[in-house]
């Protein structure tokens, strides 16, 4: 049996497109190599991107031609905001920046964060379906997640000064001596000398019982009636407690009814009693945890699209 | 001519891929063609640019290169005004009252000579720089404005003059 040898059946036609071939393969190489074809393939891609934006196969990232949306994880420095939020991993990757023609810029895309924007240089948060402004601002926003974290939710609250509580007044008749509590701060004062300032409530109520007792005449207190009233955060009326009559044993359940604050039983029941009341005036203020933690987002995301948006 | 076992020839692969060369070039002939791709707004845009890209050029060899926005008055139809928009890694960058140039992606050192008419502003030549840019004032520079190109040590100064 004779020998098979595989052959290529060469003629000049063959040839020549075989030679043809390896010169543009050279060119080629020699393109790539030199980066000499980058602005064909460039426009090459921009043309092809064209058509896929014309076939509506790829998407040009405009929405109704008038904002850009992308996904904010794609974003450079998108990863540091959406590492930083307080928020579930799922709604994170929802989250986008809408960069309009008309110079507003939002955050949208997660429910659970709820939307931004800026508009005309305002900060806004949606609300339902209205925009409202936004106006907390952090004046360090380290040190705000560091205290978030580390204090407790009412030593937070003191901090912050977010959201005073009304406040809760005892003062003497002619209010010389007074001890005002609000947002678990007291401050106690005899005329305009201040005797205590703190948050502690025995101390507080001591260093008045002090200023509403005394000196001691004969052997007994030299005292003045003693009233108490709930005055809102910001209301600095302090005559009208004294005016409409609510005596200290209204609410201490004075033995003698006088009126006045002077035996160890009254402490007793004014500390007892007060503690309801502090648990009561705290209790009007809604903001929780979550509550500082939207404030927190919200300070991170208003400093993203500020780095987003000029 | 097939082989007995009924593969690819030499020759057949050959021609496969010439015939595929030739299909692709075919495409994109057809495509130009057909597409509306010659608009007056990009191509001055796209023109704009390749003047700003070998100022830049000029700044990287030593020298001082400059840019300039003719003061073209516009057809009907035409874009108002052209600009040079330094969005840096900004993604717009506010030009008047309830209207920004937006780059549309997200880049860094970026500049883009935008069109600007009546209605909208659009910002389709672009590029991303080696190096950021400072310019002073505005992010843009407009109609019968004119810029010096330095590059210093890393970054370029674009000084209006």
């Amino acid at each position: 049996m004779s020998e098979k040898k595989a052959s290529v059946d060469w003629t000049i036609g063959r040839l020549l497109t075989f030679v043809l071939l390896i010169i543009v393969l050279v060119l080629v190489i020699y393109g790539i190599s030199t980066k000499g074809l980058n602005p064909l393939f460039e426009r090459l891609g921009g043309m092809f991107d064209s058509v896929l934006i014309l076939l509506h196969v790829k998407d040009d990232g405009f929405e109704n031609d008038n904002c850009y949306v992308e996904k904010v994880s794609v974003l450079s420095d998108g990863d540091i905001l959406l590492g930083n939020l307080y928020l579930n991993e799922a709604e994170k990757e929802k989250i986008e920046l809408n960069v309009c023609r008309d110079s507003v810029c939002a955050i949208k895309g997660s429910e659970e964060l709820g939307e931004y924007r800026f508009n005309k240089g305002v900060f806004e948060k949606k609300k339902g379906e209205e925009w409202g402004v936004y106006l907390f601002s952090i004046r360090d926003i380290n040190v705000f997640k560091e205290d978030l974290e580390k204090l407790s939710l009412e030593e937070f609250k003191i901090k912050y000064d977010v959201d005073r509580t009304r406040q809760f007044v005892l003062t003497r008749s002619n209010i010389l001596a007074i001890a005002v509590w609000s947002s678990g701060t007291w401050v106690v004062k005899d005329k305009d000398k201040i005797v205590y300032s703190g948050s502690s409530d025995d101390e507080a109520l001591e260093s008045f019982k002090e200023l509403v007792n005394g000196p001691k005449i004969f052997g007994s207190w030299f005292s003045s009636f003693v009233y108490y009233g709930i005055l809102d955060a910001n209301d600095r009326d302090y005559f009208k407690v004294a005016s409409v009559e609510t005596g200290i044993s209204n609410l201490v359940g004075d033995d003698g009814v006088n009126g006045f604050l002077d035996t160890e039983e009254d402490m007793i029941n004014l500390k007892s009693e007060f503690s309801k009341i502090k648990e009561s005036l705290l209790d009007e203020i809604n903001f929780d945890k979550e509550d500082f933690q939207e404030i927190y987002n919200a300070h991170l995301i208003k400093n993203f699209i500020i780095s987003k948006c000029g | 001519m097939k082989s007995k076992k009924g593969e690819l020839t030499t020759n057949e692969l050959l021609e496969i891929i010439l015939v595929v060369a030739g299909i692709v070039l075919l495409a994109v002939f057809f495509y130009s063609l057909v597409s509306p791709m010659w608009d007056k707004g990009d191509e001055t845009s796209k023109a704009y640019l390749e003047s700003l890209m070998s100022q830049i050029e000029t700044a990287d060899d030593g020298g001082v290169g400059e840019f300039f926005i003719w003061p073209i008055e516009s057809n009907e139809g035409d874009p108002v005004g052209y600009y040079l928009v330094y969005f840096g890694d900004k993604l717009s960058i506010s030009f008047a009252e309830e209207r920004s140039f937006v780059s549309g992606g997200d880049n860094k050192n970026y500049v883009c000579i935008c069109s600007s008419s009546e209605e909208v502003e659009i910002c389709n030549a672009c590029k991303d720089l080696k190096f950021p840019v400072i310019l002073s004032g505005e992010s843009y520079i407009g109609k019968g404005e004119k810029i010096a190109i330095t590059k210093m040590e890393d970054y370029y100064e674009f000084k209006r003059v």
